[in-house]
């Protein structure tokens, strides 16, 4: 109570680093851990026989590098990767605000791009500016009707939600393969996938836009190389309206309050039932609009058989939400690095010779680790004046009579300080 | 029973301490749970540990357990230093706990239940029913504790699930049985059949804690007593030599006496009219049973009463969180001692009560009042963020305009923070209360309940709170103050209602002895 005032400054940069330290410390630790975990898998299996075991551990984490972030084209073919993700992820995340766990993105993701492909195939003869927000917008509907489901029954029912999710994905995706089996929008030669989008009813890759625009007198992007579609746009755009969502508004100020103490969501007479309902809409929208984006900006524009059962994606987004600890940035960089280490895997593969389920393994690494929080393990290590200080425990402050002082009289100034010695001596 | 007690009041000098506590101290962030407490058990024994909730009871009790470490302060078991640093230390001591919640895995059977962890036949055999059906029966035999071995947990009686809690312990060799409010989920006839139950096991030579807050079953079960007030010894008695009003009057304390200034009350029209409400309890069972008062404008009505005895319902009840199953409960707003609009409240949720103008301090602070990892502006408009001043057309929250309100409010109500950025969390517990006071009252509500306001405050916080709500009477609103502080009522309120097992037993003057309502809130009757 008495560290006002002399030691303001002081406190408030202290009090800035802590923040930044407890933000950033849990994920960055995780991520170094699991690192150092996966260069010791790659040491006992030591893959290439050509190197050293310790020369293989930096051959493969370098080529993970160089083949997720090393080129320009390395770079776009991870945010191929990355933006679905990132709509995943908030789709994740934003449930996690609320206290939910959110299995079901890849579900959400599947009818996303089911509805969209639905749309895109039946009207086919519409022009472009009319098919392509009718189906993103059909995917938006959809994606949050599956989420909103759960909702549904985890504020009406009391069904948790990690069963419905789970219920509801294989639905999604049986569902997904029930339109590709049969008629009337599977391809004619029987294999298992439907007819491609038409032309108009997809949306471009950045590589065209460039060329469009700025490579009319700069340098054009080859087309073939750089894959990357505008749906990693949309998804920064995305992250921004998420910041909005939960940062801004009531409405989020709610869900986060329901997610942190349900109890003081009552007291307050938020609408609990009907946020997390809202919540579940939005989340399922964010990852219905990514499957459908997925499906509009990639080759070769149609839905294949068991894709989306076998896809990750929705998965990877719990540990991209959880590194990321929900925050805005969080969801980018965390979905960058997960994005990051699918892509890079092939590299890793073909030029150090190492199994690229590594990266499997470094997720579940993270994972562990962050849940783990192994912080106040190391924070014991520390020597002892390095270590924070406990808070003191008060019953009677020091300040106590001062603060009466402030805003009373004399007298009372007078018993109550007398009253706190004697708590004192008892 | 009454022999046992004769023995062991007798025999006082001689009976070894089958436990001794010496000077334990356990603070947690800004309150402290246990401040040099001291328990002195005699072998043999029934001791009953008394004190209002957040006495400290339970932690000296997990202390004892090992579940918590104390900061400081020695454990002797009979006569030992023992070094407890876990619940296996314990019961290697042969202590056992009931906790108030039961530890019991619902689809397992009884006689699993009791063996899980200690299986006969050690951990590298196969799990033996016969040999654990045998066990158990046999115990149960010993003790007279009757019990199905084979029945699932799910479908017995939360009786018997106390009693194979019990038969734990037993089955464990516990020799000193800590007993966390047993009867607090128990009808009157389990708890008649515990009390002969724990009796049994005294004459067969068991000590047992029992830790409660009702008075009427210290004095019909134990042999001695150590009081908790605040987290410190208030008193250790011999129950033949006591009284309930006795007992009462160390729970609640008199040694710091907070003297009030405050001008008589000038009472105008109701503001808040309570009519014969009945709520259930979490269990469902009725916990309050026809409750009625009215509270005036520019009064303040206390509400005295052990804890337990439905107040925390009736807070519930009467803010919104809590179905009200029957009654009627309706607001009037008062301006310059004239009565204006009445609404009725009795359907309403929180929120609606709050827009209609019903302040409300909860008894839990930490638990329901505040949101701990958000921010103290987060915190200053919690329940009120849709609010016009909050946020525009209550979608998008205005930011900027928080942020001076809770600058506003941190100097006006001396809130001790490095800044209104900070987690609410980080503040110490009379900050947190200030948070909460500063949020209800600024809000300019008609009426204000304040349930245990001063719980857990040091005592400069203790005295600008009293005053701030001695300026919101003055200011003609109507407050409703439930504490379990007697003092606190006494010298605050204008009148006092005497609550008692789900009803309002009298309304008193604060001029009443502390006799009387000592009898008043055990439920006796005062004869005028």
């Amino acid at each position: 109570m008495a560290q006002r005032g002399e030691r303001g400054a002081q406190a408030r940069i202290l009090a800035w680093l802590r923040n930044l330290g407890d933000a950033l410390g849990r994920p960055v630790l995780a991520v170094a851990l699991a690192i150092i975990a996966g260069a010791i898998v790659i040491l006992i299996t030591w893959p290439d026989k050509a190197l050293d075991p310790f020369s293989n551990i930096f051959s493969a984490y370098g080529a993970l590098l160089t083949g997720s972030f090393g080129t320009p084209i390395s770079i776009s073919n991870t945010l191929v990767r990355v933006s679905p993700l990132i709509f995943a992820t908030l789709s994740v995340a934003i449930a996690f605000r609320a206290g939910l766990f959110n299995i079901g993105a890849a579900g959400q993701m599947a009818v996303g791009a089911m509805a969209a492909d639905i749309v895109g195939l039946t009207y086919i003869h519409w022009p472009g500016w009319l098919l392509v927000p009718a189906m993103v917008i059909a995917s938006i509907v959809a994606g949050a009707l599956w989420g909103g489901i759960v909702g549904f029954l985890k504020a009406w029912r009391g069904a948790h939600e990690v069963v419905t999710t789970i219920m509801l994905n294989w639905i999604a995706f049986w569902g997904t393969d029930y339109l590709i089996d049969g008629p009337p929008f599977t391809a004619p030669l029987g294999v298992n996938q439907t007819n491609p989008l038409p032309p108009q009813a997809t949306i471009p890759l950045v590589a065209d836009v460039w060329n469009k625009t700025l490579g009319s007198f700069l340098p054009k992007l080859d087309t073939f190389s750089y894959t990357v579609d505008v749906s990693i746009l949309v998804a920064l755009l995305c992250i921004v309206i998420y910041w909005f969502i939960t940062s801004r508004t009531t409405f989020g100020y709610e869900v986060r309050v329901i997610g942190q103490n349900p109890k003081a969501a009552k007291y307050a007479g938020i609408p609990i039932k009907r946020n997390i309902l809202f919540v579940m809409l939005i989340a399922g929208a964010f990852a219905g609009l990514g499957g459908a984006l997925r499906l509009m900006g990639q080759f070769s524009y149609q839905l294949t058989a068991t894709a989306a059962s076998t896809d990750p994606t929705g998965f990877d987004a719990i540990a991209a939400s959880l590194l990321g600890r929900t925050s805005p940035l969080g969801i980018l960089f965390s979905s960058l690095l997960f994005g990051g280490l699918r892509s890079g895997s092939t590299n890793m593969q073909v030029v150090a010779h190492v199994d690229p389920n590594l990266v499997l393994i470094l997720e579940g690494l993270i994972i562990y680790f962050m849940a783990a929080d192994f912080i106040p393990v190391f924070r014991r290590l520390l020597p002892p004046w390095l270590r924070p200080r406990r808070r003191p425990a008060l019953v009677v402050p020091p300040d106590a009579p001062i603060a009466s002082a402030v805003n009373g009289d004399a007298d009372e100034e007078v018993q109550y300080s007398a009253i706190a010695e004697r708590q004192k001596e008892i | 029973m009454r022999e046992s007690t004769a023995l062991a009041t007798t025999e006082e000098s001689s009976t070894p301490l089958a436990v001794e506590m010496r000077e334990i101290t356990r603070t947690w962030p800004g309150v402290v749970a246990n401040d040099h407490v001291d328990l002195k058990v005699r072998k043999g024994e029934i001791h009953a540990l008394v004190g209002e909730n957040g006495a400290g009871k339970t932690t000296l009790m997990n202390i004892l357990y090992g579940l918590i470490r104390p900061d400081s302060g020695e454990i002797y078991i009979n006569g030992e230093l023992a070094h407890i640093h876990g619940p296996r230390d314990a019961i290697r001591q042969h202590i056992g706990m009931v906790h108030q919640h039961f530890m019991l895995i619902p689809p397992l059977t009884v006689a699993e239940n009791i063996v899980l962890g200690h299986e006969p036949g050690g951990i590298n055999a196969l799990y033996n029913a016969r040999q654990a059906r045998e066990v158990i029966e046999n115990l149960s035999k010993q003790y007279g504790l009757p019990i199905d071995p084979d029945a699932k947990i799910e479908k017995v009686s939360v009786g018997l699930q106390q009693r194979v809690e019990i038969l734990k312990t037993l089955y464990r060799a516990a020799d000193i049985l800590i007993m966390d409010e047993p009867t607090g989920v128990l009808t009157p006839q389990e708890t008649h059949e515990l009390f002969r139950v724990l009796r049994g096991l005294v004459e067969k030579g068991k000590t047992i804690i029992f830790i409660t807050h009702k008075l009427r079953e210290v004095l019909e079960l134990t042999d001695t007593i150590t009081v908790l007030r605040r987290g410190k010894n208030a008193g250790e008695l011999v129950t033949r030599q006591t009284s309930q009003a006795e007992i009462a009057r160390l729970m609640v304390g008199r040694e710091v006496l907070l003297r009030v200034n405050k001008m008589p009350a000038k009472p105008g029209p109701v503001v808040l009219h309570v009519e014969d409400i009945h709520a259930l309890s979490d269990r469902d069972l009725e916990a309050l049973h026809g409750v009625s008062f009215d509270v005036r404008a520019g009064e303040i009505l206390g509400i005295a009463g052990v804890e337990g005895n439905g107040q925390s319902e009736l807070v519930e009840a009467l803010t919104g969180m809590r179905k009200i199953t029957r009654g009627k409960l309706t607001i009037t707003q008062v301006k310059d001692g004239q009565a204006g609009v009445t609404s009725d409240l009795t359907m309403l949720d929180a929120r609606e009560e709050r827009l209609v103008g019903l302040g409300h301090i909860p008894e839990d602070r930490r638990g329901s009042g505040l949101v701990l990892n958000d921010t103290i502006e987060d915190n200053l408009i919690l329940g009120r963020q849709r609010w016009s001043q909050f946020s525009w057309r209550g979608i998008v929250l205005l930011l900027r305009d928080i942020a001076k309100w809770a600058k506003r409010l941190i100097t006006e109500f001396d809130v001790r923070t490095s800044s209104a950025e900070a987690p609410a969390r980080s503040l110490s517990g009379g900050n947190q209360q200030k948070v909460i006071i500063a949020r209800e009252f600024s809000a300019d509500p008609m009426a204000l309940i304040a349930s245990q306001p001063t719980r857990g405050v040091d005592i400069g916080a203790i005295e600008f709170i009293h005053r701030r709500i001695i300026e919101q009477r003055d200011a003609g609103k109507a407050v409703l103050l439930i504490s379990a502080e007697l003092d606190e009522i006494r010298s605050l309120s204008d009148r006092i209602a005497v609550m008692y097992e789900g009803k309002i037993v009298d309304i008193v003057s604060p001029a009443a002895s502390e006799e009387k309502l000592g009898i008043l809130m055990t439920g006796g009757h005062v004869e005028e």
